[in-house]
Order: C-alpha cells, then structure tokens, then sequence
C-alpha cells in the first residue's frame, strides 16, 4: 500500500467479477434464444478459480526481446460447459426455459450485488478525497 | 474481453425474430387448415419453420458460443392429409374423397403457446440485460 496505483486495487477484482457476469449473461440470453433450435445444447460459463489464477501468473519480461506469456484475461475454451440437466426433447434440444430463467435472474441480481459493491469503494474514495467529509 | 452488453441483446432479439417467424408460419397453417387448393394443385401443407445457431464471430471462445438464431429453412410436413368423403365437393376425387390439409389445429395451438412462451422468455432475457446496464451506468451515482 501506499502507492498511488494501489487505490484502486480493491476495485480491480470486482471490475474482473463485473466482466464474469456480463459474459456468463451473454451465454444465458443464447441458451434462451435457441429454445427451438434443433441438437442445440445449453452453455454456461465455469466460475474461475482465484486460486488456480493465482498460481497461473506468468513470469515479467526482463526483456523486450523475450516471448510474451500468453495472454489468458480471455475466456478459454474449457471455461464454457455444456449443461444438458435440463433434459433433453425429440429434437436433440436440451434447453429448458425455467432453468434458464432462473439463471438469469440468479447471474443478474450477482451483478447488481458487485456494482453495489463497487459503487460502495468508489464512495470510500470519495470520502477519503474530500478529507473525511462526505460529499 | 468481455463481449458486451450489445451481443447479449442483438441474440436475444435474433431469437424474438425466429419465434416471430414460428408463430407467422402457424398463423398461416391455422388460416389455411381447410384450403384444398395449395400452391403446387394438392391440397395446403403445413410448415414449419427450421432454427440454426450462426455464432458472431470466428474466434474467440466465448465470441463462437454467442451464437445468433437463424431461420434456415421453411419445412414442409409430408405427412398425408385427411381424407373426408364429399362426393359433391369440386376437388373430390374419383371416389368421392377429398384430402384435406395435414393441418392439426391441436397441435399448432400448442406450438402457438410455445412460441409464445419462447417469445416472453425472450423478452424477459432482454429486460434483464437491460437491466444490469442500468445497474453499470449508475456506478458512483
């Protein structure tokens, strides 16, 4: 701590959280789209793992000249799952409209939980800005 | 990187439109459940309509499973029709059978319920999209 970077530090992992769930919402609104697609099968996206983040860094640079890790901010391929627990029709299509729906609802009030939760640092940076009195 | 809001609502209406497709190729079955004079002589057939996923982009994992709706086709229902004897009716045939349309109005009713349960559910998908763009807009609000 101390430095100027590091005020917004407890920000950063909720900005990460932020961007989880507008993918994993993403996924749900097409899982609801395709109700009547044939052989389409719902997809959800596997929360990421702190741990395994931490231990996946990559090592700096010591050099321009020296490869770049690469980069893995993205969503990877074995992030998304297909989820046929809802069972399955004639048609081969596994969405089931409830599922989804409650899904949805569960992705969007976790959303509004972290934009609180940001909305909440940013205040305390305020405060702490306008030396101690709330603006 | 994040798709975005914008993504989620262009699936979402994507899929209003495909179910706006469906429930028009139901109307058309409905109105059409007694025409014994479809466009190629025989009696109508009913259709239905055929979904595909077209996913947004090439790369990118998430950017392929965000996929569109399609209409990939309009399928005709080979299925045989009714024959109903009415021997005085101009389309009967030699023995007094008239086939008609393999229209159940049965069954649309229920893909019609459907459809438009889809529909809503669509609609549901995009408020809640909607929604959560309030809730980023109003940060440090």
């Amino acid at each position: 701590m101390g430095s100027v970077t590091s005020i917004y530090a407890a920000i950063s992992p909720l900005h990460n959280a932020l961007d989880f769930h507008l993918d994993r919402q993403n996924l749900l609104t097409t899982n609801v789209a395709h109700v009547d697609t044939p052989n389409y099968v719902p997809r959800d996206l596997k929360r990421p793992n702190p741990f395994g983040q931490t231990l996946d860094v990559a090592m700096a640079r010591a050099d321009e000249r020296h490869m770049a890790a690469p980069d893995t901010s993205g969503v990877r391929e074995s992030d998304i799952f297909t989820d046929s627990a809802g069972g399955g029709g004639y048609d081969g299509n596994f969405v089931s409209l409830d599922r989804e729906a409650a899904k949805l609802a569960e992705n969007q009030s976790r959303y509004d939980v972290v934009t609180t939760a940001v909305g909440a640092q940013l205040r305390l940076l305020s405060f702490a800005a306008n030396d101690g009195t709330s603006a | 990187m994040s798709v975005g809001i914008y993504s989620a609502l262009t699936v979402a209406s994507s899929g209003l439109a495909a179910e706006r497709t469906r429930m028009n190729t139901i109307a058309s079955n409905l109105a059409n459940a007694r025409t014994t004079r479809g466009a190629d002589g025989g009696p109508y057939r009913r259709i239905d309509p055929v979904f595909e996923a077209v996913p947004n982009a090439r790369s990118g994992a998430l950017e392929r499973s965000v996929a569109s709706v399609r209409v990939a086709e309009i399928k005709q229902d080979t299925r045989p029709g009714q024959m109903v004897y009415e021997p005085g009716h101009p389309d009967a045939n030699a023995q007094g059978y008239v086939e008609y349309p393999n229209v159940n109005v049965v069954e649309e009713m229920v893909n019609m319920m459907s459809a438009s349960r889809a529909y809503e559910a669509g609609v549901a998908a995009i408020e809640s999209v909607k929604s959560m763009a309030r809730a980023a807009t109003g940060i440090g609000r």
